[in-house]
């Protein structure tokens, strides 16, 4: 130990030990003067004294290393001597470490990293809360419910961000909007794209500099400006151009209207959200081109995000509360009143973090803490390999430090072992975690047509994992360590290690370490029930439609292209010629598809009722054939049919919910009500899942698509009921389409159970990784639980000898060893199952139809458990039973 | 832990400096005087290999140290024979004595 700090204090506090050096000659010097030599003389016979330093010097720094050397040479050795061993910690350690850097990978681009600029700290983004009943009448962009009632959002109108930016807090305000599908045409290729629609004023603002052209600048976002721009992301212009530096001044087609490259991004800047990769920015003016159908001049529509940095020394507090009232007067000026409507109160949020945060937050700290239990299930491994090893080995530590090797020295020895070990289970695990890193976004990835999202593994992760690898060395291979080299070591001369006091008290430690390995197997064991059961649940809810072989297709093409008649007629002429492949049963077209997120609500006012009485309802505009090709049951009346032209009265299908939430027990077929126009109900259906899975079937009309200007400007979507699997028809569907017009991009082919699997992608994520995890932690345990009880049987061959030389049935001996294991697994099982009645209370928010303490879930992790407990008693057991008495008893 | 080759001069000076602790603690100019006074001035120990040789033993964990005052109140650095150096005295003590008998053989039969 002191020899240790020595060569600790040689190696960090250099400037001590070498003034102490210094002194010492010092002394040697003073003396030799003292005994009469001149001081020329004394140095004459001392040499030179910066060299004798130099010499002194390294004494400490190379017996240090060296013995660090040894020790890591002995490790070696060790572990070629025992090879099973090793593998076996270094492969529980790989899984353990690899499933923790796979989910950082996620942590740190999700939620550590910030926006490549310049101060990001200092960058907030504006977003506000409000009663459910909201001052404007429409927002376009996040929306959320928050505990307590409120209502969230971040989207603004342009009028009140050009307010909100004459104030003095902030350097300057920026504004932007995300648009996905964007047709952009190069070189006669046309494709859906990803455009960022920024403010003339956000490249200067946070400081983001191409790497190559020039950044858009406020010049460029001028309204009525004929000139487009647009700034390539760096994706893109690799992926489309090459890297090209010709690609700069350039035209490119977005949405058939020319924009000229100025500049390409650099790498890093790639959009606002983690995963995003956009592939064009644009300046907000533009907006009328990428989103024709917004209507951004309408102070009642909310749909621009606002950001901006704080000036330096300008705090939260005092900034919000002024800008709160900013906000306020910017939204009573702007609206249009409404009744009893709540004005926005403003909140900040970190600018610079990235804005899918909360998308992913509640799975990254969900995984963050099964990979934790994960790891620390692992590391209960190896500090349980370590003790055996150690107890094992404990004649030879006993015999080392009786001659005299210091009790730290030996320690290090064992510290350096589970370090190497650790290294080496980092190295693997680091290969895992960057195969895996991708799992959990892709999982929960959003967008049909770009699979893959990347995840960066950079310095950051592989540094999160070395500190863990060394984390769980120390802390794991400490215990064994010190308890290996305790004191007392004449006992374990004596007897070598077998049946001694020392190593009964190390049995306990090892029972201990597999006990609280059983208990945390068990958390992830009822966290992978309770997410497979809530997803069983969601996929068992009665839909109310059915999903088997539907093909869906989006289109929504360009509103320059087609609008109006021209495009009702085309979305028309494309059904038809969907409906003619061979294989489709019935095909229809619909406003939104099912359990896609999307929904449609809008006024519903029965005719001879005051207006606003009722909630608004959903609306769903439907061809002909809609209600066969989804399979939803026509209760009573009729269905939309083909005579529901443009030119016949308007008429409406109703679902249950809204026949018995607006009308009660009367009967609504022949009554009419209000929205756009006066409609009358001709049918109720049953009612169908909309928006998505977990809600119920809101209160829904369906009406005739040709009774709507709906198709005239927004997107359609096409649903085939086909007779076999119905992927196989998307390449008929898109030569179908291409037959229409070669230019039009049909997108998001997907089959209804596609889209309601994509719908429980969260969910699916959860029960995927928690099964996973747990599965590793099963056998993590397992090899845990092998490991202390075929020691164990090792230790006692003596023992079970005896026992049956005088006599006991090998079933006897089977059962003995057979029921030590099942005690500690009930002990282990008892833990835990204690443990998560408490910890499963945290993911209640996270089920479906589900209790935390669901007694099925519970019951079957605890027989799974035991199960897997008792078959890896059972090989240690069995061999037990079949020593031979003579060879055990000679043994001894 | 002991290195088993051992350059045979430095072994000697090792060899020296813990029978000259073996009597009791002292600092680098008391031993190096010590040497030479009992050696009746035969052996003059190299001062410049004498410090850096002292750290390595030290290292070795054959001696402790520690900082006191001298008669004269002067701050020094004092040696200390450690448990360990006591044994490995013992053992180099015979191996010199082993070394130098056979030595004086040869000489003696030559």
């Amino acid at each position: 130990m002191r020899r240790f700090l020595h060569a600790l204090r040689s190696s960090i506090y250099k400037t001590r030990l070498e003034r102490e050096m210094e002194e010492e000659i010092a002394f040697h010097l003073e003396m030799r003067r003292r005994d009469g030599h001149t001081p020329a003389e004394a140095r004459a016979r001392f040499g030179n004294s910066v060299l004798v330093t130099e010499q002194m010097r390294e004494t400490h720094t190379l017996r240090f290393l060296e013995s660090v050397e040894q020790d890591i040479r002995y490790a070696f050795r060790a572990f070629r001597r025992s090879p099973v061993f090793t593998a076996v910690a270094v492969v529980s350690l790989a899984l353990g470490i690899g499933a923790n850097s796979a989910i950082f990978t996620v942590t740190n681009a999700v939620l550590l990293k910030m926006l490549p600029v310049e101060r990001p700290d200092a960058l907030r983004l504006l977003t506000w809360t409000s009663l459910p009943k909201t001052a404007m009448s429409s927002i376009n962009g996040s929306y959320e419910r928050k505990p307590g009632g409120r209502v969230g959002s971040d989207s603004f109108s342009y009028p009140v961000y050009l307010a909100l930016r004459k104030n003095p807090f902030f350097e300057d305000l920026f504004a932007f909007k995300a648009r996905t599908g964007v047709t952009t045409l190069i070189g006669g290729h046309s494709e859906r794209t990803r455009v960022d629609l920024v403010s003339g004023n956000l490249y200067g603002a946070l400081g983001v500099r191409p790497v190559m052209g020039r950044a858009i600048v406020p010049q460029d976002d001028v309204a009525g400006t004929s000139s487009h721009v647009v700034v390539l992301g760096y994706n893109y212009w690799k992926r489309r151009f090459g890297r090209d530096v010709g690609a700069l001044n350039t035209t490119i087609s977005l949405n058939n209207e020319p924009f000229t490259v100025i500049g390409v991004n650099p790498p890093n800047f790639d959009g606002f959200r983690a995963g995003d990769d956009v592939d064009l920015f644009i300046p907000l003016v533009s907006i009328k081109i990428v989103d024709p159908v917004l209507p951004v001049d309408d102070a009642n529509v909310w749909w621009v995000n606002v950001m901006g940095r704080l000036k330096p020394g300008v705090s939260d507090g005092q900034s919000l509360a002024a800008m709160d009232v900013m906000l306020r007067h910017a939204a009573q000026a702007t609206l249009s009143p409404r009744q009893n409507a709540d004005l926005p109160k403003l909140e900040y949020k970190p600018g610079g973090r990235m804005l899918n945060r909360d998308y992913f937050q509640t799975a990254i700290y969900l995984f963050s803490g099964l990979v934790g239990l994960v790891l620390l299930i692992a590391c209960a491994n190896l500090a349980s390999l370590l003790l055996a090893r150690a107890t094992a080995r404990t004649r030879e530590i006993a015999v080392r430090l009786a001659l005299g090797a210091g009790r730290w020295r030996v320690v290090r020895q064992i510290l350096t072992e589970s370090l190497v070990l650790a290294m080496m289970g980092g190295l693997a695990g680091t290969a895992i975690g960057y195969l895996g890193k991708d799992v959990v976004p892709n999982l929960m990835g959003t967008d049909w047509d770009r699979p893959g999202v990347e995840f960066p593994f950079d310095f950051r992760v592989l540094a999160f994992t070395l500190i863990l690898s060394s984390l769980s060395a120390v802390l794991f291979g400490l215990i064994p360590a010190l308890r290996a080299t305790r004191p007392d070591v004449g006992p374990a001369l004596k007897s070598g290690g077998r049946g001694s006091t020392q190593s009964r008290s190390q049995m306990r430690v090892g029972k201990l370490l597999v006990v609280s390995q059983i208990a945390l197997s068990i958390l992830l064991l009822v966290a992978a029930g309770l997410f497979s059961r809530t997803l069983a649940n969601l996929r068992g809810v009665s839909l109310g439609f059915d999903p088997a072989r539907i093909l869906l297709i989006s289109l929504s093409p360009p509103d320059a292209l087609y609008h109006g008649e021209k495009r009702e007629q085309m979305f028309a002429r494309v059904l038809e010629r969907l409906r003619a492949i061979r294989g489709v049963q019935s095909a229809a077209m619909s406003s939104d598809a099912l359990v896609s997120g999307d929904a449609d609500t809008t006024n519903f006012d029965p005719t001879g009722r005051p207006k606003g009485e009722h909630e608004p309802a959903y609306v769903q505009a439907v061809t002909a054939d809609y209600f066969r090709t989804m399979g939803i049951q026509l209760l009573a009346g009729r269905s939309i049919e083909a005579r529901d032209s443009s030119s016949a009265p308007a008429v409406a299908v109703v679902n249950q919910a809204l026949a018995k939430g607006f009308f009660g027990k009367e009967n609504p077929i022949g009554t009419t009500f209000d929205s756009d126009k006066r409609m009358e109900i001709v049918g109720i259906c049953a009612d169908a899942k909309f928006a998505g899975m977990r809600e119920a079937a809101p209160p829904t009309f369906y009406r005739a698509a040709s009774q709507t200007d709906t198709f005239s400007d927004r997107q359609a979507i096409f649903a085939l009921k086909t007779v076999g699997d119905p992927r196989l028809t998307i390449q008929t569907a898109r030569e179908a389409i291409a037959l229409e017009d070669r230019t039009l991009v049909p997108f998001a082919f997907r089959s209804q159970e596609q889209q309601i699997d994509q719908n429980l992608a969260p969910e699916a994520t959860f029960a995927t990784m928690a099964g996973g995890f747990s599965g590793v932690a099963l056998l993590l345990a397992c090899i845990g639980i092998y490991g202390i009880m075929a020691y164990n049987v090792a230790r006692r061959t003596g023992e079970m000898g005896i026992r049956m030389a005088l006599g006991a049935q090998k079933s006897a001996v089977l059962w003995l060893v057979l029921r030590e294991t099942l005690v500690v697994a009930a002990m282990g099982v008892a833990t835990g199952l204690l443990a998560s009645l408490v910890a499963a209370r945290a993911t209640s928010s996270l089920l479906y139809d589900l209790k935390p303490y669901d007694p099925v879930t519970l019951a079957g992790a605890a027989a799974l458990m035991l199960l897997f407990a008792a078959a890896s008693g059972f090989v240690p057991a069995r061999r037990a039973a079949s020593i031979e008495p003579s060879t055990a008893l000679r043994e001894e | 832990m002991a290195k088993a080759k051992r350059d045979a001069l430095q072994g000697t000076l090792d060899l020296l400096i813990l029978k000259t602790l073996s009597s009791g603690a002292m600092h680098g100019y008391g031993i190096a005087v010590h040497i030479m006074q009992v050696s009746g001035d035969a052996l003059r120990v190299e001062e410049g290999s004498l410090y850096p040789a002292l750290h390595r033993i030290e290292q070795a964990g054959l001696l402790s140290s520690e900082w006191r005052l001298t008669e004269t109140g002067r701050r020094a650095k004092f040696y200390k024979l450690a448990a360990a150096g006591r044994k490995q005295l013992e053992v180099e003590e015979q191996e010199w004595v082993r070394l130098t008998r056979g030595v004086a053989r040869v000489l003696r039969y030559a």
